[in-house]
């Protein structure tokens, strides 16, 4: 649990989004063979029944063998989450106490692939999920532990899943031309914005934005901001912030900002 | 209170000057710019070189008249306006009663890019309308292309002549009815040629990446970045606004990137669409007043199969 170990994670929270739920779950098979052969405990988090799971993957020796040392571990959606509303402070609270036990019993950390497709299929529940995944995606910079989220394209429309992919700092193309996540002293904002998403964008930012004091945005790989998003920036900031600072390596946004005078954003363009 | 020729009017008085030498030029400037510093009124030229050099050396040392540093002012309509405007503003917070103003276009003006260049004299009419601005507009008969200065006559209301008179022009046309005119735009050669790249109602991040991929090559980092955002409003604003199908065409060669966004409605009932901002920041309506200000040059085209946008980014005129 040292940042050393956090720096060799450069993907720790990792969004899927997929149409076939035997494609997903092999794809998680991947994944967690890999955090195996890096020395991880790894947890596969399923809406199918366990014991049915459990069965199919003990076909596989690796799978097999981990899953009776206890290396590696299928649960279900309810398991892991709970049945009810989730309760955020709790459920961080376990992660640490998973890594914990990994490490006391010499695994390099934790790895987890989870198929949250039913805990999003309603928008209330869904709005609370998205903030959560928020909160995972900071817990998860300082520790160990490595996720994947896997949402389901056959039962969320477009619009929901790139709701939850853009909080996370990569998912599968076309779930979201944006990201918005944790990062050192503030959020990092990469992608594009456009009318296309400045929606999504306004969500992204109500729900990721927790800090009352200066925000800043570390934009080093937004590739596209428009007038429309920046704008929206700007309102967020002044209710919220005062001002935010935008660290950006897009000499137009500056220009757009000192055009509409938005005294909301402090555009910092860097090298 | 204000003096000269505008005494007694309100808001803009606008003014040609067309001379066809240095002596018609000095007799008509040179009154006008002292007249103005022994009134108290804030009095500024924005000229060329050749023609400050000139008119310094007319004027009575220590004369009073500021020289607005060149610059690039006039590199757009639409940021010129909104440079001037501020410039009034502050003036008229100073307490100023008139200002006045000679200026000239340069010459690069009155090429292919004289179309947003006539827009925007006409659209001053209004723009400026809010300030005690006297202001007049030099060109220089012997050079100016003939179509340009029929155009002339019809966006200034009143012509100043080297006897002191004023005479208002017959032909003058209110802006919000010139500016709903077809204006003839000059085809760009490089639109001779088969788009490098086509589109049919693509997504503004699909067009971006159009730009990004093929004007890299033509033009530098900052002006790919600065026509990124004009395409993007301009593809949005067709998506929105217009009719499909969207087309999206791009050319490229000899420095510039040419891209045309068009679409089959009628495009923008605003006369001071692009030249102007939206009254009110807040409720959108930037975008084409954004893509004036990001390109080299702009320019709106009606015909029997819609509306399209062209922008330019590179030397408008270069062949």
């Amino acid at each position: 649990m040292t940042d050393g170990t956090t720096a060799q994670r450069p993907c720790g929270h990792v969004c899927w989004a997929y149409d076939d739920p035997a494609s997903f779950e092999a794809r998680a098979r991947e994944y967690l063979l890999a955090g195996l052969a890096a020395g991880d405990r790894v947890r596969y988090v399923t809406g199918e029944p366990v014991p049915v799971v459990v069965e199919r993957w003990c076909g596989a020796p690796r799978l097999r063998d981990a899953l009776r040392t206890g290396a590696a571990e299928i649960c279900s959606i309810d398991d892991m989450y709970g049945a009810d509303v989730l309760d955020t402070d709790a459920q961080l609270a376990s992660y640490t106490a998973m890594i914990e036990a990994a490490i006391a019993d010499g695994h390099a950390g934790w790895r987890v692939a989870a198929d949250a497709t039913p805990l999003v299929l309603d928008p209330v529940r869904r709005d609370g999920f998205a903030r959560y995944e928020h909160l995972v995606d900071r817990f998860l910079r300082a520790r160990p532990m490595s996720a994947v989220c896997g949402y389901d394209r056959s039962r969320l429309d477009e619009a929901a899943v790139e709701e939850l992919a853009c909080l996370h700092p990569t998912s599968d193309p076309g779930t979201s031309l944006f990201h918005l996540y944790a990062g050192d002293g503030g959020l990092v904002l990469d992608g594009e914005l456009d009318t296309s998403n400045h929606d999504v964008f306004a969500t992204a930012l109500r729900r990721a934005d927790h800090d009352p004091d200066e925000l800043v945005l570390h934009a080093e790989g937004l590739r596209f901001i428009d007038h429309r998003s920046l704008l929206h920036l700007h309102r967020h900031a002044q209710s919220r912030h005062g001002a935010v600072v935008l660290r950006t390596p897009l000499t137009p946004a500056a220009r757009l900002v000192a055009l509409l005078g938005l005294s909301g954003i402090r555009v910092e363009v860097t090298g | 209170m204000r003096t000269g020729a505008a005494a007694g009017h309100t808001g803009y008085f606008h003014e040609a000057v067309l001379y066809d030498s240095p002596e018609h030029l000095l007799a008509v400037v040179v009154p006008f710019l002292l007249d103005g510093v022994a009134a108290g009124e804030p009095t500024m030229v924005s000229f060329g070189e050749r023609h400050t050099a000139l008119l310094r050396s007319a004027l009575p040392p220590r004369s009073g008249v500021t020289f607005l540093a060149g610059g690039d002012v006039y590199a757009r309509p639409s940021a010129a306006i909104r440079s001037y405007r501020q410039l009034l503003a502050d003036q008229v917070a100073a307490g100023a009663t008139q200002i006045r103003i000679v200026g000239e276009l340069p010459p690069v003006a009155f090429g292919r890019s004289w179309d947003w260049w006539s827009r925007y004299e006409s659209a001053i009419n209004h723009a400026y309308d809010d300030f005690p601005l006297w202001s007049m507009c030099l060109y220089d008969t012997r050079s100016t292309p003939p179509e340009v200065l029929t155009d002339v006559v019809r966006t200034h209301p009143r012509t100043a002549t080297p006897d002191g008179r004023h005479l208002p022009n017959e032909v003058y046309t209110a802006p919000e009815v010139y500016l709903r005119e077809p204006r003839p735009v000059a085809p760009d050669p490089l639109q001779r040629g088969v788009p490098l790249v086509e589109l049919v109602d693509p997504t503004p991040a699909q067009a971006r990446a159009a730009v990004h991929a093929v004007a890299t090559d033509h033009v530098g980092a900052d002006e790919v970045d600065d026509l990124s955002v004009a395409v993007s409003e301009a593809v949005t604003k067709a998506l929105r606004h217009g009719r499909p199908p969207v087309r999206f065409r791009l050319w490229a060669g000899d420095g510039r990137v040419v891209v045309t966004v068009g679409d089959a409605g009628t495009g923008p009932t605003d006369p001071y669409a692009g030249l102007l901002p939206a009254r009110n920041v807040a409720c959108g309506g930037l975008g084409l007043w954004i893509t004036y200000q990001s390109c080299d040059h702009v320019a709106m085209q009606r015909g029997p199969d819609g509306f399209t946008l062209r922008l330019t980014t590179g030397d408008p005129n270069a062949t």
